[in-house]
């Protein structure tokens, strides 16, 4: 393997294929950090708590049906499915796993940005559980 | 990896505990008599 270019990522939203709408993904995997220092330790200790994940998303904004608009709209306040892949046209395996997650639809930016901007909106959607990350299945 | 029998499981009860999915359906007394 080598280094890549990070243009084939996989982004489905309630099992909607958005990933020619969206420039720009991050899958943050991130657990609360407990503290567990005591009594004769001379630095911080920590232990795993719980998952507490996050994905940013900058979509492409596009009225169409069944687009970004109505997918988030129709998604809003609720949790569904998120998936990503880092190269959709490549099949789920060890070195392309798979990312499943159910994510709360919130603060979404359906209007945004200036005159002259492209019409964009970039979104952070909590996780609700924990990330699957598997290397069978299909995107 | 993920078990994912185990996560969809998860995810699934969650999505019931919040009311998104509907309880799966079951037998009430009356309908056993």
């Amino acid at each position: 393997m080598a280094v890549f270019l990070n243009n084939g990522v996989g982004v489905k939203v309630n099992s909607v294929d958005l990933s020619d709408h969206v420039n720009n993904v991050s899958l943050n995997r991130n657990f609360d950090e407990l503290e567990v220092t005591a009594m004769g330790d001379s630095g911080h200790k920590f232990i795993k708590g719980l998952e507490a994940s996050s994905i940013t998303l900058d979509f492409l904004n596009d009225t169409a049906t069944s687009s970004v608009l109505q997918t988030l709209q129709a998604a809003w306040g609720t949790n569904v499915t998120v998936v990503l892949l880092q190269n959709k046209g490549t099949a789920v395996s060890a070195t392309n796993p798979l990312y499943t997650m159910t994510c709360l639809i919130n603060g979404t930016t359906d209007i945004n940005g200036a005159t002259g901007d492209l019409a964009m909106q970039s979104l952070t959607f909590n996780v609700s559980g924990t990330i699957a990350v598997t290397t069978s299945g299909s995107f | 990896m993920t078990d994912m029998s185990e996560w969809e499981q998860e995810q699934t009860d969650f999505l019931t505990k919040i009311g998104q999915v509907e309880k799966p359906a079951t037998k009430s007394k009356k309908d056993e008599e």
